[in-house]
């Protein structure tokens, strides 16, 4: 059982490999995220020719240079027929601020197969903030695991998000040490206060914290809060 | 240092024992996450500072929990000659103060909380004082720790390290006699010989379902396949207990220890340790003590000129309690998404990465080097009968003092809350407690003086799981509670059975409505057809048991269910 579904997961096996995007070139500012997120417009199965092909393109834009962001962004005004142009020219201007090759090393530093995956969304995470999708999507390519197949360990494991964390952010601990301690009236207090007009708290929720003596426990950016102290300080954030 | 002979750990242990019992004053900081949240960090530079300041030679170290959560910041003094004294909380405005008095060489009695005038280092050799001769007067006032409640009604097996050493030192380990049991089991003892010596220690899985270990060894053990793995299960997802963190922090040598005395009964030569994604300090803890066993040659290949090879990775989870059954941390560990699998085929037969696997609790592996060094036979002598050895209990919810202890099995619930956890610290009665994280059942007050052992919970419809031991007061309103736990399911469901994934779900919304007042009598008829349904049909145990939160709040506190009912011409 657990090898079919493996199978399912992984891509058939005999199909092309994907081409190499970044044999020996050198990619600056957003160029590679850029160039992955123009790609994601191509249908899948169509993904890897083009690629190729683009690839040459911007080899020959970039004589031998390193590849710049506006190489790619000539490529789109060029070659990419409308609505796909609008698209991906919008995707570009809300692109994540993070750099692709910090992607790339630390898929280098997991080497290995697909059970690898979860040790690198781990490492993205940290780094950027969240799961890029120009981050996933150079993960499936590398590691041959569907990009679907990312997004559900993403959205199923409870430690990964896919947008990025705003200023704050509140982890609220809701095992059922801290819920006996009036933990659930805290959280329905901080819910009010988070989505409130322009608060720049990202409240999220985690079942134990293994902090139990200062139930009900609460994290604001990295420091460890008891129930008292975190409404002060939430109330602070909350008046800047 | 390498250690390639078994008088090599001698040499280690001596110098070990030098840094434990030093010639100068050594000052310990309790420093895991529990410690840490509370300010211990800062504590710590504060009494460097003040040392540098006093010009005293003294050496501060970061050391784990030794169960006394609910003071912490807690600071530990060990001057030469003189007994080691506990105090807590020493908050970092207190730190002056202390560093004078160690300085005058006098004890702050305002904090002190128990004094060990020596150190049962070994469980079976004679301890090692500190000082000797007469305790001086001025010590005499602070409680001993064989007449201080905390610590004379616990028998501390596995956990007895934890708080005293340093994690990240290999000798202070060592220095405990740690690895002893390894390098014994390997140069003494045929695979067969420690197999046998879990099987006679009748030892019983500490994570949930309680499976006799020396069985699954075996199992694995007659498994055909050269490649064979064990995997520590640290994924902890039950909301209610950190002390498996806890242990990582503290003392993580034990369990690298344990992996590689399973690795060798077993035939194993590679393991994985799987933690918990929150568990932050303890991934960096271990990380660093893997190495040191790398280093020290423990690890690796031909341990000991053994001709035996164990190596060891960590595995960070993703997040999920469904990862804490067996199956579906497999599935986690090759990066799929954790859903259990189908059984048979069972672990021991088709593990990780379809080898043969022995998926083993952290506290259950951490036991395996005390039941190697001093045999099986002695081990089964704690506790019960059917429920051998000590057992970590995690106390919390409506304590006066939560945090953990170790305890023979056997032990009833009322002396652990009476004893430990010092009442419910809110002047309210004790209405209900539940054992075994959220699968256990919500148990009535009444039934305080149930013993701790897997037979006698099982058959009170609750189960001992890892040890967690949460109390609720009489504020409690029970059908909230059991909302609450219904929610957590239907939260952590990994949606694979379509019994559970709906059966949670409905199971919500009937609690719901009978909370809203619109519940009927049928309503509680659905709930117990779908549980019954649930318990045959899921395929692991967080299906089967996801009803017995509100089935157990039903059958022991009916009241406060049917009162809500609506009744018939209403």
């Amino acid at each position: 059982m657990a090898a079919t579904k493996k199978k399912a997961i992984k891509k058939p096996e005999g199909q092309a490999q994907p081409a190499q995007t970044s044999a020996g070139a050198e990619w600056t500012g957003k160029s590679q995220a850029m160039f992955e997120r123009m790609l994601q417009e191509v249908p899948e199965a169509m993904r890897e020719i083009f690629r190729g092909k683009l690839m040459q393109v911007l080899q020959q834009k970039a004589g031998g240079g390193p590849f710049a962001e506006n190489h790619v962004t000539e490529i789109v005004h060029e070659m990419v027929p409308e609505p796909f142009k609008t698209n991906i020219l919008k995707a570009f201007s809300t692109l994540g601020d993070f750099d692709m090759n910090v992607v790339e090393e630390i898929i280098k530093a997991n080497p290995g197969g697909p059970e690898t995956v979860i040790a690198i969304l781990h490492a993205i995470q940290e780094r950027c903030g969240y799961l890029p999708r120009e981050a996933l999507m150079l993960v499936s390519q590398k590691k041959d695991v569907f990009l679907s197949a990312l997004y559900r360990l993403a959205t199923s494991y409870k430690a990964f998000r896919l947008t990025p964390p705003k200023k704050y952010a509140v982890t609220v601990c809701n095992g059922t040490g801290c819920h006996v301690k009036d933990g659930g009236k805290l959280l329905s207090e901080l819910e009010k206060k988070a989505t409130q007009h322009g608060s720049e708290i990202t409240l999220e929720t985690v079942r134990c914290l293994g902090c139990c003596d200062v139930s009900p426990a609460v994290i604001i950016n990295g420091e460890l809060y008891g129930g008292t102290e975190a409404r002060a300080k939430i109330a602070e954030i909350l008046h800047e | 240092m390498k250690i390639n002979r078994i008088q090599d750990l001698s040499t280690m242990k001596k110098h070990g024992l030098k840094l434990l019992v030093p010639a100068a004053t050594r000052i310990t900081v309790g420093s895991a996450t529990c410690g840490l949240a509370k300010g211990a960090g800062k504590v710590l530079e504060a009494l460097k500072y003040e040392i540098k300041k006093h010009k005293l030679t003294a050496e501060v170290v970061a050391v784990g929990c030794n169960g006394l959560c609910f003071a912490e910041p807690i600071v530990e003094v060990i001057q030469p000659g003189k007994p080691r004294i506990t105090y807590g909380p020493v908050t970092v405005e207190r730190v002056a103060e202390l560093v004078t008095s160690i300085k005058a060489g006098k004890p702050l009695l305002e904090l002190a909380l128990v004094r060990h005038d020596e150190e049962l280092f070994c469980v079976k050799t004679a301890p090692l004082a500190y000082g000797k001769g007469k305790v001086p007067a001025a010590l005499s006032r602070i409680k001993e720790y064989r007449t201080h409640d905390f610590f004379k009604n616990q028998k501390k097996l596995v956990s007895k390290n934890a708080g005293t050493i340093s994690p990240s030192r290999i000798e202070e380990y060592v220095a405990l006699d740690g690895y002893l049991a390894l390098a014994q089991a390997l140069t003494e003892m045929t695979p067969d010989q420690v197999l046998k010596e879990v099987i006679d220690s009748k030892l019983r899985g500490r994570g949930g379902a309680g499976f006799p270990v020396g069985l699954k060894w075996q199992a694995c053990r007659t498994a055909a396949g050269d490649k064979k793995y064990i995997v520590a299960n640290g994924s902890e997802g039950d909301p209610e207990i950190g002390m498996h963190r806890s242990f990582l922090e503290s003392d993580p040598h034990a369990l690298i220890e344990g992996m590689a005395i399973a690795g060798y009964a077993v035939g194993a030569d590679e393991g994985y340790i799987y933690v918990n994604d929150r568990y932050v300090v303890a991934l960096e803890r271990l990380h660093e003590a893997i190495k040191q066993a790398e280093q020290a040659g423990l690890l690796g290949k031909n341990i000991l000129g053994s001709g035996f090879s164990f190596s060891l990775k960590v595995k960070r989870g993703g997040g999920a309690y469904v990862c804490g059954e067996e199956t579906a941390l497999l599935n986690s560990l090759e990066g799929l998404w954790g859903e259990p699998r189908p059984r048979p085929p069972y672990p021991a037969q088709q593990g990780l990465f379809g080898k043969p696997t022995v998926v083993n609790n952290i506290e259950t592996l951490a036991t395996i080097p005390v039941i190697a060094r001093h045999g099986g036979k002695w081990f089964a002598k704690f506790g019960t009968p059917r429920s051998s050895g000590t057992k970590v209990v995690a106390l919390s919810g409506a304590v006066a003092r939560p945090g953990w202890v170790e305890v023979p099995l056997g032990i009833t619930v009322k002396t652990i809350i009476e004893t430990f956890g010092k009442g419910t610290g809110t002047g309210k009665k004790v209405k209900a407690f539940q054992t075994g994280g959220p699968s256990g059942g919500v148990l009535p007050a009444s039934q305080l003086s149930i013993k701790l052992d897997y037979d006698q919970l099982a058959k009170a419809g609750s189960l001992l799981g890892s040890g967690g031991l949460l109390i609720m007061d009489e504020s409690t309103n029970m059908l909230e509670m059991a909302k609450f736990l219904t929610d957590f399911f239907a939260d952590e469901t990994c949606g694979k059975c379509s019994t559970c994934r709906e059966g949670v779900k409905r199971l919500q919304e009937i609690i719901g409505s009978i909370m809203q007042g619109y519940g009927t009598a049928e309503h509680i008829s659905v709930a117990k057809r779908m549980a019954a349904a649930m318990a045959d049909t899921a395929a692991c145990a967080l299906g089967k048991t996801a009803a017995t939160p509100f089935l157990t709040v039903l059958k022991h506190f009916p009241r406060e269910v049917e009162g809500k009912l609506l009744r018939k011409g209403a």
